[in-house]
C-alpha cells in the first residue's frame, strides 16, 4: 500500500484531499503545518505528498529548500492556491514533481497520480 | 454570530483562493513576483478592529482602494498601502519621468485602477466558490488615516460585529508591501454561515 502525507493549514483541505484520493486506498498521513511535515518526511517513508504553500510557521517554499537541501528525494506535489507562475517556477526549481492550483480538480489529482504511480 | 472553527477554516481558506488569483494578476501587472503571507480571520468589533489596524501599523500616512459589493453578504474589500509604499509602487508602474504637479492625480489613477483589477478577482473568486453574484461599487480611493479609511465605508459604519480577513504581501524587486483586507457586515453571515454549511456538505471546494 502506498503511504501519503497531505500538509495544509486548513482542515478543511485536508479533509476534501483525503476525500478526493480516497479511491486510491492510500495509507494517509496528515500534516498541518511545514514544522511537522519536515519531522513526519523526516522520519516516514512517503511515496508522495502533497503539499500546500501558504502555511504559518515553515511555509511550503521553506519546506522544499530545507528537503533539497538535506537530498531528500520525496516526491512531492504543491497544491497551492498562489498560482502565479513565477511561484510554480520556484516549486520546480525546487524539485516539485507537480504544481496544482487550488482547488484542484479530481481529474487534475488523478493524472498526477497516475504519474507518481 | 458565532462561527465554528471549521467556518472559520473554510472561509479562510475562500480568502485563500481568492487573494492568490488577486496576487497572480498583481503579478501579471507589476511583472514581479509576489509573496503572500498567511492570512488572519477574525470577528471584531469596530473599535477592537480599528485598535487591531493600528496594532499592525496601519494608522496614518495610508493609500487605500475600497470595492465595495453587496448581495447575499454586503461588505468592502481593500488593497492598502502606506502612502509611501503606495508612492513607490506608482512611481515603479509610471517610470521617472512624471510631472510631479501632477503625480496625486496618478496615483489616485494608478491605485484605483490597480485595486479595481485585483479586488475584483478576488471577489469574484470568492463568489464563484460561493456560488453567488455579488454587486461592486465603482471603486473607492481614500487617503488619510486609518479612521478616515474606515469612516468613508458605509459598509463597516454603525455595525455591531464585522467578519475581518487580513493578508499581508510583499512585491518582490519593488520591495513594497501591502495588504488586502476583507470586511463582511456580520448581520449578512447566517446566510454566509448558510453557504459554507452546504459547501461543507456537499464536499466542498473539489465538487
Amino acid at each position: 500500500m502506498k503511504k501519503v502525507l497531505i500538509v495544509d493549514d486548513s482542515m478543511i483541505s485536508r479533509r476534501m484531499i483525503r476525500q478526493l484520493i480516497s479511491k486510491w486506498n492510500f495509507e494517509v498521513d496528515e500534516a498541518k503545518n511545514g514544522s511537522e511535515a519536515l519531522d513526519k518526511i523526516r522520519s516516514n517513508q512517503y511515496d508522495f505528498v502533497f503539499l500546500d504553500l501558504l502555511m504559518p510557521d515553515i511555509n511550503g517554499i521553506e519546506v522544499l529548500e530545507k528537503l533539497r537541501k538535506e537530498h531528500n528525494e520525496t516526491r512531492i506535489v504543491v497544491i497551492s492556491a498562489d498560482i502565479q507562475e513565477t511561484t510554480k517556477t520556484r516549486c520546480k526549481e525546487l524539485g516539485a514533481f507537480s504544481f496544482l492550483n487550488k482547488p484542484p480538480k479530481e481529474s487534475e489529482l488523478d493524472n498526477v497520480i497516475q504519474q507518481l504511480m | 454570530m458565532k462561527f465554528s472553527q471549521e467556518q472559520l477554516d473554510v472561509v479562510q481558506e475562500m480568502i485563500n483562493i481568492g487573494v492568490g488569483q488577486a496576487a497572480n494578476l498583481l503579478n501579471s501587472i507589476s511583472g514581479k513576483h509576489v509573496q503572500l503571507f498567511v492570512p488572519n480571520v477574525k470577528v471584531l468589533n469596530l473599535e477592537q478592529l480599528t485598535h487591531e489596524l493600528i496594532d499592525l501599523g496601519f494608522e496614518q500616512g495610508l493609500s487605500c482602494v475600497s470595492l465595495l459589493f453587496s448581495g447575499m453578504i454586503i461588505g468592502s474589500s481593500k488593497l492598502i498601502f502606506s502612502t509611501e509604499q503606495a508612492s513607490k509602487l506608482v512611481r515603479a508602474f509610471t517610470n521617472s519621468a512624471l510631472d510631479e504637479s501632477d503625480f496625486d492625480e496618478i496615483q489616485a489613477e494608478t491605485l484605483s485602477e490597480i485595486g479595481n483589477i485585483v479586488l475584483n478577482s478576488l471577489m469574484g473568486s470568492f463568489a464563484n466558490l460561493l456560488k453567488t453574484t455579488l454587486n461592486y461599487s465603482i471603486p473607492l480611493y481614500v487617503t488619510g488615516n486609518i479612521d478616515q479609511i474606515l469612516s468613508s465605508d458605509v459598509h463597516i459604519q454603525n455595525k455591531g460585529l464585522i467578519l475581518y480577513a487580513r493578508t499581508h504581501f510583499q512585491i518582490e524587486y519593488l520591495e513594497v508591501k501591502g495588504d488586502f483586507i476583507l470586511f463582511i457586515d456580520i448581520d449578512t453571515t447566517p446566510l454566509l454561515i448558510e453557504s459554507i454549511n452546504k459547501f461543507i456538505e456537499k464536499g466542498g471546494f473539489f465538487n
